[in-house]
């Protein structure tokens, strides 16, 4: 037994002693992942809730996706952490600031160790970019400030312009060695968010732009805007799925979870399809800029209204005797 | 010089005389606790309340947190990091009876153990005051889930007197035969209370008035929060109706069920924060009854109402925030 594991650590320790093993992200078609499990959701009662603080999701051997326990922070978002050849990155930093009840930093660490050791690859950089400028896309960033290996860039033009290039803000790329992801303006709901698109796993990146939940849109043409990118890009690039930054939406058709409920059981599942992008951009032309909630199976279109509206008796009214508690 | 024989003789004689005294003092009720009306029993309430967390799950105060107001009055309050509606509970002790008010917002005996609880005090207050076992009744202030979940806790408790969970039940249990006008003369073992029916929140509320405290409790119909109120004109009748009370008994402090705003006048914790950490009493004063009484002739419309010390959600749905 010992004479195998010496001669396997030779091995390994021969073949990372010379060039550095290159992972090809450019074969053909969408890289495989899974999705085929249940996120944490809660618990009935916050305080007697056991479940991990910062859920890791192996989408595939380069792809990652993390998930705060909504019994820390009620917002619940996901974090994306892709790696490449040279760099990673950490999409979206979490909720919450203090690691000791949310070590992100730590979380990442951990995963970054064992990839690097796993695929004989030193990292020479992490980057840490919020898809937006929403707390819940940026409390964690502080977490990195002490860190060596990371760099955070917050969502300023400069600092954004320096990452993905002088193109920016029109378009912009982010390499990581070997996965090099487009980066797309996508102003609307909040004015700094930003959609990433990674060629690899064909996914889009969407955060707080397009996601399972309640578009609470800010600037009507900006956010109309973004869709038409959004889906013109799509026509030139082939997309599978995107990946929202949150999910508010039950699993029940156009029904969701109020604001800060803290225990989602039933929750909608993340991926959302081309089709429901095309569905947001025409309930965009339909709603032609005026006040108005409009449910959709899969998210709600919300404009000129605040995130804690609900459309009861608007589009149609529900009289009271038909209406649930949760009733939209 | 006294004669032995004939001293000796008194002895029984003196022994039944005593046996008989002390046989007639076990018939007396045990040690009857005073509740006199005229004047009022001091109580005092805490400087904070517990207020859930940052991070709900690292919460480490209790589930149920106890505050003793005076001897015989307690004020219980679940955990908003168990449930964001954070409800306040009372007992009431008198002679032989004791009487429980909501049950707060949580079922499960294992995530809010209200009946082990309840049954801690219950019998510590006993033995304090060295008293027989006493009766519980489970009451509510209205019938919302957030007031009564753990009601299930109780019905298997001996010695417990359940008034129910529907209108019809408590209009029976209270003796309420003109609803929400009439007042009710309850004794609680010695310990008087005045009962009246203040629907406008929930159509079977009522506020309770202890003569022996002066509090006034007024359950959801007027808190430190968000006043939704399902039927506009029964809630202006109710405040009024609450206004005449303390007019006729003196009134130490109104007490409640919730605390929704901030220390900021006119701001609210939104709904379902499970962290308050700069929470106003939860103790009310007649100034902001007045405040309450004067809106009820003032507003028409639906809509939200904003006051120093608390909102009116005129028949505004409930899950509609202000979030923007």
């Amino acid at each position: 037994m010992t004479m195998i594991r010496i001669s396997w650590f030779v091995l390994l320790a021969a073949s990372s002693g010379g060039v550095f093993a290159q992972i090809d992200f450019s074969e053909r078609g969408p890289a495989p992942g899974n999705l085929r499990f249940t996120w944490i959701h809660g618990s009935l009662s916050a305080k007697a809730n056991t479940d991990v603080r910062v859920q890791v999701h192996r989408y595939n051997e380069h792809t990652y996706i993390l998930r705060q326990n909504p019994a820390v922070h009620w917002e619940a978002p996901f974090m994306y952490l892709l790696m490449g050849n040279t760099r990673a990155v950490l999409f979206d930093a979490g909720a919450t600031a203090e690691e000791v009840y949310f070590p992100l930093k730590q979380v990442v660490d951990r995963v970054l160790h064992r990839w690097q050791q796993a695929n004989q690859i030193q990292l020479e950089e992490l980057l840490v970019v919020p898809l937006g400028s929403e707390s819940f896309q940026t409390a964690g960033l502080s977490q990195f400030d002490a860190w060596p290996l990371a760099r955070t860039v917050e969502p300023v033009l400069g600092e954004r312009r320096q990452l993905f290039g002088d193109d920016w803000p029109e378009a912009g790329l982010l390499d990581l060695g070997g996965r090099t992801l487009s980066v797309l303006p996508a102003p609307g709901i909040d004015a700094h968010a930003v959609v990433v698109y990674d060629p690899w796993t064909q996914v889009m990146l969407s955060g707080n732009s397009l996601y399972p939940g309640r578009l609470v849109v800010r600037d009507f043409s900006a956010f109309q805007n973004t869709l038409e990118t959004l889906l013109a890009f799509s026509e030139e690039h082939p997309v599978v799925a995107f990946w929202g930054g949150r999910i508010e939406m039950s699993s029940e058709p156009g029904l969701d979870y109020l604001l800060r409920s803290n225990y989602r059981p039933n929750e909608r599942a993340l991926p959302l399809d081309l089709a429901a992008l095309t569905d947001a951009l025409g309930i965009l032309r339909l709603m032609n800029g005026a006040k108005d909630i409009h449910i959709h199976d899969d998210f709600i279109v919300m404009h000129g209204v605040g995130r804690g509206a609900r459309a009861y008796g608007w589009p149609v009214y529900i009289p009271e005797q038909f209406r649930k508690d949760n009733t939209r | 010089m006294l004669k032995p024989l004939k001293s000796l003789a008194l002895i029984p004689v003196v022994a039944l005389l005593l046996g008989s005294v002390e046989y007639a003092f076990s018939l007396m009720p045990v040690s009857d606790l005073q509740f006199p009306v005229n004047e009022r029993a001091p109580g005092s309430f805490p400087d904070l309340w517990i207020h859930g967390s940052k991070s709900a799950m690292d919460n480490q105060d209790p589930a149920v947190q106890v505050h003793r107001y005076n001897a015989h009055t307690y004020i219980l309050r679940e955990n908003k990091a168990i449930n964001y509606e954070g409800a306040f509970m009372y007992l009431f002790f008198g002679n032989r009876r004791a009487l429980l008010i909501d049950q707060g917002s949580t079922s499960s005996p294992a995530l809010f153990p209200l009946r082990q609880v309840v049954d801690e005090i219950v019998e510590s207050w006993q033995d304090e005051f060295d008293q027989p076992e006493i009766e519980l009744i489970v009451a509510n202030s209205h019938l919302h889930g957030d007031h009564y979940a753990a009601w299930n806790q109780f019905v298997d408790r001996p010695d417990t007197v359940m008034v129910g969970l529907t209108h019809e039940e408590v209009m029976r249990f209270w003796g309420f035969e003109n609803y929400p006008d009439e007042r009710i003369y309850f004794d609680l073992g010695g310990r008087a209370f005045i009962i009246t029916g203040t629907p406008g929140h929930q159509r079977s509320e009522i506020a309770f008035y202890d003569e022996w405290t002066d509090l006034l409790y007024t359950g959801d119909m007027f808190y430190r929060g968000r006043l939704y109120l399902e039927d506009w004109d029964a809630w202006a009748g109710s405040i009024k109706r609450l206004r005449r009370l303390a007019d006729d008994y003196p009134v130490a402090h109104l007490v409640n069920n919730h605390i929704e705003m901030t220390r900021e006048p006119e701001i609210d914790y939104p709904i379902g924060t499970t962290w308050q950490p700069d929470e106003p009493p939860m103790q009310m004063t007649l100034s902001m009854l007045d405040e309450a009484v004067q809106a009820s002739e003032v507003i028409e419309k639906a809509g939200i109402y904003k006051f120093d010390d608390f909102l009116i959600y005129n028949e505004v749905p409930w899950a509609t925030t202000t979030d923007p």
